[in-house]
């Protein structure tokens, strides 16, 4: 609690002196910011309504194209199925540990994000390491299940479009993903080290709904892969 | 260095992303004018480029019917990708939607950054095509497979298709980028009291073919993956069984080729409307100002607009008509193609009720936004014609087609990048353009525009195909080759006259006459900071609106405009 306020502090110092919107932009839409947000803006000027330069509204409406870009794999995926050719894989058991693994990762990503609300630092620290843990065993879960795939002589250059698509949607799957770990790592490392501004706030916001975002898309393409026939 | 090569400032991205598309086009252009030589004297030597490009040219001396295609690929490209929808979209748009809803500045400055950085990218990867082994892809800017999957099937199918793939997906993602930052830049970062419905259409237009381009360039990523895929990683989505390339049977495949189309086009039907789109506001925004009189019918511009971006999504298979799909969506396509020109005439017919009754102004940007709607009317016609399906099947893959496109996406959208730089150069510079000498440099253009595209109309009636390098091998097409001479005098003409602009820009930098911040007496925000704008756009208090964009010759007032701010 205590380390929250004195970081803001700090920041708000900063950002009072230099331009006085930055500060504004960062703390709009999160509630749960010290009192010191109310340094930053700059003496009765006439504000743009709405300032809302939040890194969230970025990756919503990122969500956007990336869902168009499954979307039209899937269309492709759903016009092959009924052409020849298309011999259905058998789900490597791995794939069932990835699903497991992705979505225990993002109820951890929720405690911990709750925990962050409530202030409670040290359970935040926690779960946000679990989460990571559980966010780099879903990577490895999915190369075992390639490499059990290889293993029955399954590989992606070949003639049955299943093969084809499973190895290209995971890959591509784990390629947005990765920027979620990434976003995770950034996190993670803030908690660490104990840097709690309001930046770093709202990056477990954002990497939190990024994360849930690419998880609901795994399963998703998880049920269309192995259960929707 | 700093300041002009790596800001995040939206003013240096916009002038960044005009140049680039400044260097694409004449690169593009000397392209075409080498392509309309070698179609109409076949037999000449060309000393100096076989220098350049030795393995382009046969023994005698001739270029090869391999390097005409891959003018034609990369002349496609360029102008598409970067003169088309970088020009209109990002460079005004990067540089004046701030200033037109009262910014200081975009709403992800570094964003928009990235996506000129990715864009040059692109664009220098798609050069490097030409020189890499085997020279630049064959397959046409649309790139259909199974040609463009298999690398034996043309000298620039090997590592030149690669780079064009590679190309085309950097330049998707920089697009995707630059279109968040544009509609985030819309929706959150208006000055005080600027209402939606209060905006200059010019910001409608850039906000409707944002939203286009979220929506369509990911499936061009999409299909370029899974191309790419087929051609490194042995997937098979694309190529059909049973193929036979340069005599010899492919391996083993059973991929749909016609699956390609779908997605290529069902991104390259809208990145139509995302060349023109950015255009129509821009004229709609002018035709106003020219004329001295509100738009007529705002609203229904800006819905007719969105009509526009929404049905832009649903007519695809106008392109595939003889690919062999079900007569029946045929129809369906054809039905919803014909459907595009209601909002296409409301909006012609708007601007037609904007001149009306106005005291039009001859000047320069209002003779090139008058040349616009002239040009999209002309093209329009022939999308009639095209739109249906049993027309299609004969005029498809002509020049028909050849001098539709060109006169409604090419020149309509090019004669819009004109009228918006005579328009906004004094902004940007403080000095206005050359009057006298823009004139001029409309008439040719204009003329010769027409004198070069109408005529194609007519070689494609006679059933003259497109993508051919000569036509001399064929008796039929032998009595159309005085077409074909006259197209290429009247192409070199114009082209040589767009000396005339380029004289102009570079000129009236340092000569232009000197004019104070609001020169064509305009109503928006962006005349009322001084020219060029401050760094942070607006100087002192933050801009206040308190009225419409289009307030002209208001009865009982002294001055016949009302700025947004007073």
């Amino acid at each position: 609690m205590s380390v929250i306020e004195t970081k803001d502090k700090v920041k708000d110092n900063q950002t009072t002196s230099g331009g006085g919107n930055k500060a504004n932009n960062n703390n709009q839409g999160y509630g749960g910011g010290g009192d010191g947000d109310k340094g930053g803006k700059g003496g009765g000027k006439i504000e743009p309504k709405k300032v809302t330069n939040s890194p969230m509204l970025f990756v919503l409406f990122a969500m956007i194209p990336i869902t168009i870009f499954f979307g039209a794999i899937v269309f492709v995926y759903i016009y092959r199925e009924i052409s020849n050719g298309w011999q259905p894989i058998k789900m490597p058991p791995a794939a069932v540990s990835s699903t497991i693994v992705l979505i225990i990762s993002s109820i951890t990503l929720e405690i911990a994000r709750k925990a962050l609300k409530n202030k409670q630092l040290e359970r935040f620290k926690r779960w946000i390491m679990i989460s990571t843990f559980f966010g780099i065993a879903f990577f490895t879960s999915q190369l075992v299940a390639w490499k059990q795939l290889m293993a029955k002589g399954v590989y992606m250059a070949s003639t049955n479009p299943h093969a084809n698509f499973f190895y290209m949607l995971t890959g591509v799957h784990a390629v947005h993903l990765f920027g979620g770990l990434i976003g995770l790592f950034y996190v993670l490392l803030g908690a660490i080290y104990y840097r709690f501004s309001a930046d770093r706030r709202n990056a477990v916001d954002v990497a939190t709904t990024y994360w849930h975002f690419m998880d609901g898309i795994w399963i998703f393409l998880f049920l269309l892969l192995f259960v929707w026939k | 260095m700093r300041k002009y090569f790596f800001s995040s400032d939206h003013k240096v991205i916009g002038l960044q992303y005009y140049f680039l598309a400044l260097v694409a086009v004449i690169v593009s252009i000397t392209l075409s004018v080498l392509m309309r030589l070698r179609l109409t004297w076949p037999e000449s030597n060309w000393p100096l480029m076989s220098a350049i490009f030795p393995s382009a040219f046969n023994a005698s001396g001739q270029m090869t019917p391999e390097f005409y295609l891959s003018m034609m690929t990369m002349h496609g490209t360029i102008m598409v990708f970067f003169v088309l929808t970088i020009a209109p979209q990002a460079a005004f748009g990067n540089y004046f939607l701030p200033l037109q809803i009262g910014a200081s500045q975009m709403a992800y400055p570094r964003l928009g950054q990235t996506s000129f950085g990715l864009t040059f990218l692109a664009f220098f990867l798609l050069i490097t095509a030409f020189f890499v082994t085997g020279g630049a892809p064959l397959s046409g800017w649309t790139a259909y497979p199974p040609l463009s999957a298999i690398s034996s099937a043309g000298p620039g199918q090997a590592l030149g298709m690669d780079i064009w793939l590679i190309s085309v997906g950097i330049f998707s993602i920089a697009a995707i980028l630059n279109s968040i930052n544009f509609i985030l830049t819309i929706l959150t970062k208006r000055a005080n009291g600027m209402k939606l419905m209060w905006l200059p259409l010019t910001c409608w237009g850039w906000l409707a073919t944002a939203m286009i381009s979220l929506l369509a360039f990911p499936v061009l990523i999409a299909a370029a993956l899974m191309l790419f895929f087929d051609r490194r990683m042995g997937t098979d989505f694309f190529v059909p069984g049973g193929l036979i390339v340069g005599g010899r049977l492919v391996d083993l495949h059973n991929g749909t080729p016609v699956i390609w189309q779908h997605l290529f086009w069902f991104f390259g039907h809208p990145e139509v409307y995302i060349a023109i789109l950015p255009g129509m506001g821009l004229i709609s925004h002018l035709l106003a100002i020219f004329s001295r009189k509100p738009v007529f019918g705002y609203r229904t511009m800006v819905y007719s607009m969105l009509a526009i971006a929404l049905l832009g999504f649903l007519v695809w298979g106008h392109h595939m008509f003889v690919t062999g799909i079900s007569p029946y969506s045929s129809m369906a396509f054809s039905f919803l193609t014909l459907i595009i020109a209601v909002p296409s005439s409301v909006k012609t017919l708007n601007w037609l009720g904007t001149l009306w009754g106005g005291k039009i102004q001859l000047t320069t940007p209002m003779l090139y936004s008058i040349g616009f709607v002239s040009l999209f009317i002309t093209g329009g016609l022939g999308g009639i014609f095209l739109g249906q399906s049993s027309l299609d099947i004969y005029l498809h893959d002509t020049y028909f087609v050849v001098g539709h496109f060109h006169l409604i996406m090419g020149s309509s959208a090019i004669f819009a990048i004109f009228a918006a730089t005579a328009f906004w150069f004094p902004k940007v510079v403080g000095r206005q353009m050359n009057e006298d000498l823009g004139k001029v440099h409309f008439f040719l253009t204009f003329v010769g525009v027409y004198a070069i595209f109408l005529p194609m109309h007519f070689l494609g009636i006679a059933g003259n195909p497109r993508r051919y390098a000569e036509i001399s091998e064929f008796l039929y097409l032998n009595q159309l080759q005085p077409i074909h001479k006259f197209i290429t005098i009247a192409m070199l003409v114009t082209v040589n006259s767009q000396l005339l602009f380029l004289i102009n820009l570079v000129t009236s930098v340092f000569a232009g006459k000197k004019v104070k911040e609001n020169p064509w007496q305009a109503t928006t925000l962006e005349w009322s900071t001084s020219s060029p704008p401050p760094p942070n756009n607006f100087e002192g208090e933050p801009p206040n609106v308190c009225r419409g964009a289009y307030e002209f010759s208001i009865p009982n007032e002294e001055k016949d405009f009302l700025m947004q701010i007073d």
